[in-house]
């Protein structure tokens, strides 16, 4: 089922990994991309007329392959991986919080933090996206609204 | 002439990308000096010469809106310019931005964006 939030968050998120991170995302996965193991997430939490959290979970080892795109030589330490993922969350979320709320609305991004996103949490995200990254790899975007 | 930069961001990752597109389209750089913060920032910049601050917007500790009033609060020399390169969406906050008379660039930027707002400020064509 698709929700109100996807459709924006998919295209940010697919111009975001092209224009930052030079992979070229796509909407249809294959089963070795649906399948990937997850590498690592990272959330950024967000106040203002609305608050919640954005989340960026990379599968199927491209941690690697992330760091050195946007640092352009060496691939980085893991700490300089999980910094370039939260890299990219945050600038999905300040993308999307313009789209979803309104150009006048001010809100504040939280640091990116590491996070773990337990599917069967009971908690339902407001929007979903998964792309697929590369042949083997997938990212997923997930964004959580805090009750009104 | 080559340029003393201060890079403020709290993403190491960003500040290797700020500091790596500078020196592709050719801006002459002189020390190239870090801050994972606003307060970071601020004690660099009493401790040494910089021409030009590129500083975020949302980080911790203390943020960039908060930096470039603590920055007009103080003196300088009047020869510093400031781009903020920051994710920021919101008209308000982009205003506040210039209010300061600092430039804005919004991540995820391109060499040339970058290197127009050096341009711009600095008046110096890299």
């Amino acid at each position: 089922m698709s929700g109100p939030y996807d459709a924006p968050l998919a295209e940010v998120a697919t111009r975001t990994l092209e224009e930052l991170c030079f992979f070229f995302a796509m909407p249809l996965l294959n089963d070795e991309q649906r399948e990937a193991p997850a590498d690592a997430a990272m959330s950024v939490r967000f106040r203002g007329p609305m608050s919640g959290q954005l989340v960026v979970r990379f599968a199927g080892g491209l941690l690697p392959m992330l760091a050195t795109n946007m640092l352009g030589d060496a691939d980085g330490s893991p700490s300089m991986q999980r910094d370039a993922l939260g890299e990219v969350a945050n600038v999905v979320c300040g993308h999307l919080l313009p789209i979803i709320g309104g150009a006048s609305d001010v809100f504040a991004l939280d640091a990116a933090q590491p996070t773990v996103v337990l599917e069967h949490s009971g908690r339902t995200p407001d929007a979903m996206v998964q792309l697929g990254l590369e042949d083997h790899g997938r990212a997923d975007l997930i964004l959580f609204l805090d009750a009104a | 002439m080559a340029l003393n930069v201060l890079v403020t961001d709290d993403s190491a990752v960003m500040r290797a990308m700020i500091i790596k597109t500078l020196r592709m389209c050719g801006v002459e750089l002189g020390d190239v000096l870090h801050a994972s913060n606003g307060a970071e920032a601020l004690a660099v910049l009493d401790d040494q010469w910089v021409d030009l601050a590129l500083v975020d917007i949302n980080m911790p500790v203390m943020n960039g809106l908060e930096l470039l009033e603590a920055i007009a609060q103080r003196d300088y020399g009047g020869g510093m310019r400031t781009i903020v390169v920051s994710t920021e969406g919101s008209d308000p906050r982009i205003a506040k931005v210039r209010s300061y008379g600092a430039e804005f660039v919004r991540k995820p930027f391109t060499p040339e964006e970058l290197r127009a707002a050096v341009v711009r400020v600095t008046g110096v064509a890299a």
